[in-house]
């Protein structure tokens, strides 16, 4: 195997749960993920050969993948969206020790993801930078925009995302 | 727990199923690939129909009685070849922005690919309709001073003028109209500001 696939394998097996949640986040038919996500491993192989560490590999590869996944966004709206998305799998809740507590989660995520969906482009990609850990310093050198853009835009994002669960904890409650 | 710390566990609690990574690197070979062969496949129909206007333009003056008839041809192939590389320059100059660049100057560079179409667009009277409209009409000045006096060719030339002047209202009054449109409907979705409404 050539040094430049074995570079760009360690990068996705290190990178691809992350990858796979930002895919989750643009792309609300779980049909068309896989394909979204095979576009954005082709922009990171494509631009691999050009990457000479001047940012960290993390904030490069976050470039690529918000870029390429907004690129396709004016297609993706001209869908129908009158199609409802399958459900996501449930079988991975079989992981959990705890089906009910398992089931909560899943709940939970779902809601988070379909609010994030919603979102305008610009908060998604900053909210779902800063889901993943990204420091302001981080999300910046991403984005492109100041610090105090950032802030008072994440500020916003998180207390509607926060609200929602609290909703669907609060209806779940009461359901039982 | 903050309910930031809270929201950022819940996210990153999402596992998803992992695609095998040899699967992986044999699709983005693919995808490669294909890409490769449709920009080929491009290249190849481009230079063929480069190559049919040659051949046709110069088989049609080697047929013609004057001078001036086989000039007319030549031009008419000239200005074909011109169009046909003007269009391929550009298709090479309006590619998709890199994607290496921060989120918020992709973003700007989507909307701005716009701005190269409407420009080309636009003047598209000039590397396009006016050459050709000259080159017919050169090609009809040729016909009578060799004597021709038929009235169908008379009538071909305003047939292609009205053509031409259609076209010219395709591209620079719908046309445009239509490019503006989506340019400012992407820059409202991306949050670009500075598109003129």
């Amino acid at each position: 195997m050539r040094s430049e696939q074995v570079r760009f394998l360690g990068i996705i097996e290190q990178y691809q749960p992350a990858l796979r949640r930002l895919v989750n986040s643009y792309e609300p038919d779980p049909g068309r993920r896989e394909d979204l996500f095979q576009e954005i491993a082709l922009g990171i192989w494509q631009a691999l050969p050009h990457f000479r560490g001047e940012s960290s590999e993390r904030t490069w590869l976050y470039r690529i993948a918000h870029n390429i996944a907004i690129s396709g966004l004016e297609s993706r709206r001209r869908r129908d969206t009158r199609e409802l998305p399958m459900p996501d799998s449930v079988e991975r809740m079989g992981r959990w020790k705890d089906p009910d507590r398992a089931l909560v989660l899943q709940e939970q995520r779902q809601a988070v993801l379909a609010a994030i969906q919603e979102l305008a482009p610009v908060d998604k990609q900053l909210i779902v930078l800063h889901l993943e850990g990204l420091s302001y310093q981080e999300i910046e050198e991403v984005s492109g925009l100041s610090e105090s853009a950032i802030a008072s835009r994440l500020s916003r994002v998180r207390d509607r995302l926060t609200d929602l669960i609290r909703k669907k904890e609060m209806r779940n409650d009461t359901v039982r | 727990m903050t309910p930031s710390d809270e929201l950022r566990a819940l996210w990153q609690s999402d596992i998803n199923e992992a695609m095998n990574q040899r699967d992986l690197l044999r699709d983005v070979e693919r995808r490669v690939r294909n890409f490769d062969r449709a920009d080929r496949r491009r290249n190849l129909v481009d230079i063929g129909a480069m190559l049919v206007v040659i051949v046709v333009y110069l088989w049609l003056a080697v047929g013609e009685k004057t001078t001036f008839e086989r000039m007319a041809d030549v031009c008419l192939a000239a200005c074909a070849i011109w169009v046909i590389f003007y269009v391929r320059r550009y298709a090479k100059l309006s590619r998709k922005p890199e994607p290496e660049q921060t989120l918020d100057a992709y973003r700007r560079a989507l909307v701005q690919r716009y701005d190269r179409q409407i420009r080309l667009w636009k003047s598209a009277k000039y590397w396009f309709i006016l050459p050709m409209w000259l080159a017919v009409l050169l090609y009809d000045v040729a016909y009578r001073l060799s004597g021709g006096k038929n009235i169908k060719f008379a009538m071909v030339l305003i047939l292609v003028t009205v053509g031409y002047a259609f076209a010219w209202w395709l591209y620079e009054g719908r046309g445009v109209r239509c490019l503006e449109r989506k340019q400012r409907e992407l820059a409202t979705l991306i949050e670009v500001e500075g598109v003129a409404k």
